[in-house]
């Protein structure tokens, strides 16, 4: 052939430009047939965002940012990226750089707004986070932090001081709680160290033997119960049980008996009641002890006053 | 005619006055850019050689496919095996072996390497080639008939070096990274999804462009080079032989120059 020469040449330049920017488009991980627009964000921060970097909504890859570049007149990052034509976004949706820019990436993410509203027009600008990243908050945050935390120094520093006052003090009650505490460590000490608690010991062994005796008739009894009359003693026991009922009736009664003849005691009614809570009788009762206990004196210190009104010893 | 008086080595030997031998890389140097420069003012006079600039492109280019691929295939296999046991940590995924070796492909392996490749291969030619014809007056016969033996043996050459060098590079890309990800996958020390996926996480859209450059760069580098010094031999044989050994050196020493400061004007 007489083009032979040429048409190799054609073919490898012609293949070797396909190959380049479908590698392009390939690595920068937007589809080679599909069609693309473009969307632009502003961020105050890119976080280490850079051309290249995928963007994804709610964690896929939907395209490409394409420029990252900061605007010295507003301080502000413009980032330009592109997007599969057949994903739309929807008005309310705003853009934010994630990831770190060690190991994993950085990446442009969407969050789309509400799926009804209209998507966004191509060439337009998303907004970027509605708040500062965690850091911007950090930072915002950092002066009220700061404030609180001095604050919260200085009266860790007072309460320091006044311990460290009240333990140099050998008279404070810190001081004499300590020294009491080492006192009754001592006696621990030397409670441990007697016999006393040998013995005490010893004692306690003996009540466990006897407990486990106890516990080895019960189960034996136990035994007996499941083997033997067990219908004959549950007969006797409901008996018991109904005699207890009824007695039990009849002393419900008696307590209700007893707490209405209480409460007409505490009322006053009835003589007890007014001897319980009449005061005049006892005080009439000690009024009268009194007069003959004067009477009494009176005899004996004058008898003459009144054995000379008495006519039967005249008579001798 | 065209005998350089400053073509001998700057040895303590050479009889040369110091002033001449302080002036012979400067003569170099403007006989080198004169060269040039009467190469592509006759620019308009490629479409009167039009088939020597397309035996030139399927030389230089088409021809060097296969050992380009060959190195490329085996950098690329090495880069990911190599990389995969310098990271064997649970802290760093298995993504990063493609998040580097993709981009040292582009960025640097697949210019240099066939640029390394096409100096030893290509300069080397081109060399003998115009050193033989100097030495046997070919091209004293070619300027005796009326032509222009700059526009039809360097230009060819020379364009066909910066045009074919960009389909090499992107050839030694494509293939690189393809042996890449096979030698990765089937040696076990990550799926392709884990390499491409790797790849994408840290791509820009610059490091092809820049690899391009690279290879216009190193491209232009190795025939003008080759052709300098194949068009200006002398002393028969053994310059030849001088000329074709000079060209594959200087141009490595060259486009490892030319590297440097591509990298460090343009990252």
């Amino acid at each position: 052939m007489t083009y032979s020469k040429e048409i190799k040449v054609g073919i490898s330049i012609v293949v070797a430009a396909i190959v380049f920017f479908a590698g392009l488009r390939f690595f920068q991980n937007v589809p080679i047939f599909k069609s693309s627009y473009v969307l632009k964000t502003e961020f105050q921060d890119a976080g280490g965002l850079v051309g290249g970097n995928p963007v994804q909504m709610k964690g896929v890859n939907v395209g490409t940012v394409e420029t990252v570049r900061l605007d010295l007149a507003d301080q502000v990052v413009r980032v330009v990226f592109r997007i599969e034509e057949d994903v739309k976004v929807p008005q309310g949706s705003y853009a934010e750089a994630s990831g770190f820019s060690a190991l994993s990436g950085v990446k442009l993410s969407i969050t789309p707004g509400p799926a009804s509203n209209p998507p966004i027009e191509p060439g337009s600008t998303l907004p970027g986070p509605p708040e500062g990243d965690i850091l911007g908050q950090l930072k915002d945050a950092g002066p009220r932090l700061v404030s609180r935390a001095d604050s919260t120094l200085t009266d860790a520093s007072i309460a320091m001081q006044a311990l460290s006052q009240k333990v140099s003090n050998p008279t404070s009650n810190l001081n004499q709680l300590i020294s009491a505490l080492e006192q009754t460590s001592r006696n621990l000490e030397q409670a441990t160290d007697g016999d006393a608690l040998g013995k005490t010991i010893s004692n306690l062994e003996a009540v466990t033997a006897d407990l486990r005796r106890l516990s080895g008739e019960t189960q034996a009894a136990e035994d007996s119960l499941s083997e033997n009359n067990l219908g004959v003693i549950m007969a006797r026991l409901n008996r018991s049980l109904d005699k207890l009922d009824r007695n039990l009736s009849n002393l419900e009664r008696s307590t209700t008996n007893l707490g209405e003849i209480t409460n007409k005691l505490n009322n006053g009614n009835g003589t007890a009641g007014r001897l319980i809570n009449d005061p005049s009788l006892y005080n009439r009762l000690d009024s009268a002890a009194v007069e003959a206990n004067r009477l009494l004196r009176d005899l004996q210190d004058n008898p003459n006053k009144y054995l000379d009104d008495m006519t039967l010893v005249k008579v001798f | 005619m065209h005998a350089c008086p400053f073509s001998r080595d700057l040895t303590l030997n050479d009889p040369r006055p110091v002033a001449d031998r302080l002036l012979a890389p400067f003569y170099t140097l403007g006989r080198y850019i004169l060269l040039l420069t009467r190469a592509f003012t006759s620019l308009d006079e490629v479409r009167t050689y039009w088939g020597n600039l397309v035996t030139q492109m399927v030389r230089i280019g088409i021809d060097s496919l296969p050992i380009t691929a060959l190195a490329a295939a085996f950098s690329g296999a090495v880069l990911t095996v190599q990389t995969a046991y310098q990271l064997e940590t649970s802290f760093i995924p298995n993504t990063i072996i493609g998040s580097i070796v993709v981009p040292s492909m582009m960025l640097e392996l697949a210019a240099v390497i066939t640029g390394f490749i096409l100096a030893g291969r290509v300069g080397a030619r081109i060399a003998a080639e115009l050193g033989t014809m100097r030495v046997s007056e070919q091209i004293d016969a070619l300027e005796a008939m009326g032509l222009n033996s700059i526009s039809f043996l360097i230009l060819p050459r020379v364009l066909a070096g910066i045009i074919m060098f960009p389909v090499l590079y992107v050839a030694a890309c494509l293939i690189g990274i393809g042996g890449g990800v096979l030698i990765g996958s089937a040696g076990g020390f990550l799926s392709a999804q884990e390499f491409i996926d790797g790849a994408r996480q840290f791509f820009k859209p610059f490091d092809p462009f820049f690899g391009l450059i690279k290879s216009f760069t190193f491209g232009f580098i190795i025939t003008s080079v080759a052709c300098y010094k194949g068009y200006y031999t002398s002393g028969g044989a053994e310059g030849v032989g001088d000329s074709t050994t000079e060209a594959a050196v200087q141009s490595c020493v060259f486009i490892l120059i030319a590297d440097l400061l591509l990298a460090v004007t343009l990252l």
